[in-house]
């Protein structure tokens, strides 16, 4: 039970990490596969 | 403080950017690279006073008149920002001209500074360029030096802090009328005969030339170019960036990963299903997309290399000839290049085009051009069906240019389309490709497509494993055709009949597509790793329970040239700036896309297996209702041009 409360916070940080920054990149139409600050098409 | 950076296009403004701020902005050898101005601290190298510096990369411009979109935003910056001082990068190989924006720029009263740019090739024509005296003429510092090689930037910096908070003088034109071009022009040459020693005659025919009368020629410019792609594409996909990665997919990701990861989880103890959800949910996704990061590598690189020589400025002037039969010019082409390595800033380099036509046209179009992130379907699907050949990847090239012709053709029928501006781009002289340039750019590419893959596609790989292992009651279920995945990809599924995709898998793949197009890959490696006892990434894998070679190839084109990821749909809508238009482009996208893979599945089958394919009767309505469409939009565009024209009369 530990082990898999352990392994599963870690995952949980990883994959709240990860949406967060694709929330932001969504929000900003960025598709994020260069150039991370040069291809937001925003105006 | 802030320092602009403005000069015409393709005068190495990104190139000096880069070296000043250590950033790795995208830059190209041909003019509209730059359509917007983008800000970076200076290098603690260059930071030689306590307050910071910022560096302004500005779009290149040919004057403060502006003409296209993104010339405005470099006179609005200059204009209303006022920056402290403003950096006018000359085009050394190019003086005479660029000197036509100087001028401009010495009026507004802004202390400038000439950067006179490339002293290597000026040093290699034998050109001798009087900096004192030109300084003279202009009444500001001028400093020569070579942003490639970073040759003379601390003097740059140096003068151009020495004059920060000075007023520039403004010239002394004479006959200058208000805006008189012909007499800015007239002084610019007067001034350049003392200062400028020209040892290089222009009109004679140089090695740029020679080379430019075979690969740039009417008829020949076009099989080279694909020639040329062939060979870029057979090395990346089927060549060094197929070999290695092929052992990140079967060995890195396929064995070791997941066998060390299941073996540590059991010997901890870890539930079960939390352990699937890691290794074949998370890892096992993310893997299947950066298995393919050696090929977006090593591709990257050569484009990179061709168009640093110059190659691709040629591109865009063969294709302008047959752009122009369908409305467009070959201004229209260089979104399109750019596109093929991400559709978004292929899309904002339609800002270059002035003409209103031709930039929707383009901008509907440019996401036809495959992007980087299509790449591990084409990969996938190349190495699952077609092993050992290498014509997969750059056929959907030569399906791309056919699609964007026949597109652009039906575009030009169905809506009212004005003549085509005409196109006059200058072609820079070939030049030995930067290496480090190329592995800046690679590795630029390479840490985008891994911020990539652990944020959005991690997140709809999670996703995915989710609802493909749990039902509508949040039950953990085994039979995945009653998993809520299952469920929202059958609602989809009868809607790709006839196209002969039969299965609620391919839906959720494709719609999982539109959020990113790795998504595709990602999607597969999910399901079949718990659908599936055989390996994804092998020929025969466990994709071949689903599709037939040719149903497999119309899958692959439908995921390819149906409207592209949600950032590069945001692109076009921001482009476009008009509802009308931007659902027109869509629709017109999502015709294009299923129309060309229902042709691929019925016509192939037909033709190779001799028989009929799945949803054969469907497909048959389905394209007498799309021909019955296209007349009544074709009859509608007509009468709405007939009245155009009699009401112009």
């Amino acid at each position: 039970m530990i082990p898999t409360i352990i392994v599963g916070g870690i995952f949980a940080i990883i994959m709240i990490w990860a949406f967060i920054h694709t929330k932001r990149d969504l929000k900003s139409s960025k598709c994020a596969g260069c150039s991370v600050n040069n291809c937001s098409s925003r105006k | 403080m802030k320092i602009a950076l403005a000069g015409n296009p393709n005068s190495g403004k990104t190139t000096l950017f880069n070296a000043l701020t250590g950033k790795t902005e995208y830059v190209g050898n041909w003019a509209g690279v730059t359509v917007e101005k983008k800000v970076a601290a200076i290098k603690h190298k260059y930071q030689i006073v306590k307050e910071p510096i910022d560096i302004v990369d500005l779009p290149g411009a040919y004057s403060i008149s502006p003409y296209t979109g993104e010339e405005a935003i470099t006179s609005d910056f200059v204009l209303e920002a006022k920056p402290d001082v403003i950096v006018n990068i000359v085009d050394g190989a190019n003086i005479s001209r660029s000197l036509f924006f100087t001028t401009q720029l010495l009026e507004l009263g802004i202390p400038v500074v000439v950067a006179l740019n490339k002293a290597d090739i000026l040093s290699k024509r034998g050109d001798i360029v009087d900096s004192q005296e030109l300084e003279k003429a202009l009444g500001c510092k001028v400093v020569t030096i070579t942003a490639t090689t970073e040759k003379g930037l601390e003097d740059l910096v140096t003068t151009a802090l020495d004059i920060v908070g000075t007023k520039q003088e403004p010239l002394n034109i004479v006959d200058l009328d208000g805006n008189n071009d012909v007499a800015r022009q007239t002084w610019i040459n007067t001034i350049l005969e003392k200062s400028l020693n020209k040892k290089h005659n222009a009109s004679r025919v140089n090695i740029s030339d020679r080379i430019d009368m075979v690969v740039a020629h009417k008829w020949f410019g076009l099989p080279i170019f694909f020639l040329i792609m062939w060979g870029v594409y057979a090395f990346s996909i089927e060549g060094l960036g197929g070999f290695l990665s092929g052992y990140l997919n079967d060995v890195v990701f396929g064995e070791v990963i997941p066998d060390a990861l299941n073996g540590f989880f059991e010997g901890i103890g870890v539930n079960p299903l939390m352990q699937a959800l890691i290794v074949d949910g998370a890892i096992g996704g993310v893997g299947a997309v950066v298995g393919f990061l050696p090929l977006i590598m090593v591709l990257f690189f050569c484009l990179s290399l061709l168009e640093d020589s110059g190659y691709m400025s040629r591109v865009a002037v063969i294709m302008d000839r047959y752009f122009k039969k369908i409305g467009l010019s070959g201004k229209s082409i260089i979104p399109m290049i750019v596109g093929s390595g991400c559709a978004i800033p292929g899309v904002m380099a339609t800002r270059t085009i002035e003409n209103e036509n031709e930039k929707r046209m383009t901008t509907i179009l440019t996401p036809f051009v495959p992007c980087g992130a299509k790449l591990p379907i084409i990969a996938l699907f190349s190495v699952v069906f077609f092993p050992n050949t290498s014509w997969v990847g750059p056929s959907i090239y030569i399906i791309a240019i056919g699609v964007i012709i026949m597109g652009g053709l039906l575009l030009k029928k169905l809506f009212v389309w004005e003549n085509s501006s005409f196109f006059i781009m200058e072609l820079p002289e070939y030049k030995m490709p930067s290496i480090k340039n190329a592995i800046i750019q690679m590795f630029d590419k390479a840490k985008g497509f891994v911020y990539k893959a652990t944020t959005i596609i991690l997140v709809m790989n999670t996703l995915v494993w989710f609802m493909q292992a749990f039902n509508w009651k949040l039950q953990a279920t085994d039979i995945q055709s009653e998993s809520i995945l299952a469920s929202v990809g059958s609602v989809i599924a009868p809607l790709l009949i006839p196209l002969g995709f039969v299965g609620w898998q391919l839906a959720a793949a494709s719609i999982t597509g539109f959020i990113a197009k790795e998504n595709v890959v990602a999607t597969f490696a999910v399901l079949f790793a718990m659908a599936s006892e055989e390996a994804l990434h092998v020929p025969g894998g466990a994709l071949s329970q689903m599709f037939t070679p040719v149903t497999a190839y119309a899958f692959l084109a439908f995921n390819l040239f149906t409207p592209p990821c949600f950032a590069a749909i945001g692109a076009m809508n921001a482009e476009m700036d008009s509802k009308k238009w931007f659902f027109r482009g869509l629709a017109f996208q999502l015709s294009v896309g299923y129309i060309l893979a229902l042709l691929i599945t019925h016509i192939g089958t037909l033709i190779i297996y001799g028989e009929t394919a799945v949803g054969f009767v469907p497909a048959i309505f389905v394209l007498i209702a799309y021909a019955i469409g296209v007349m009544l939009l074709i009859k509608r565009a007509n009468h709405s041009k007939t009245a155009l024209v009699e009401a112009t009369e």
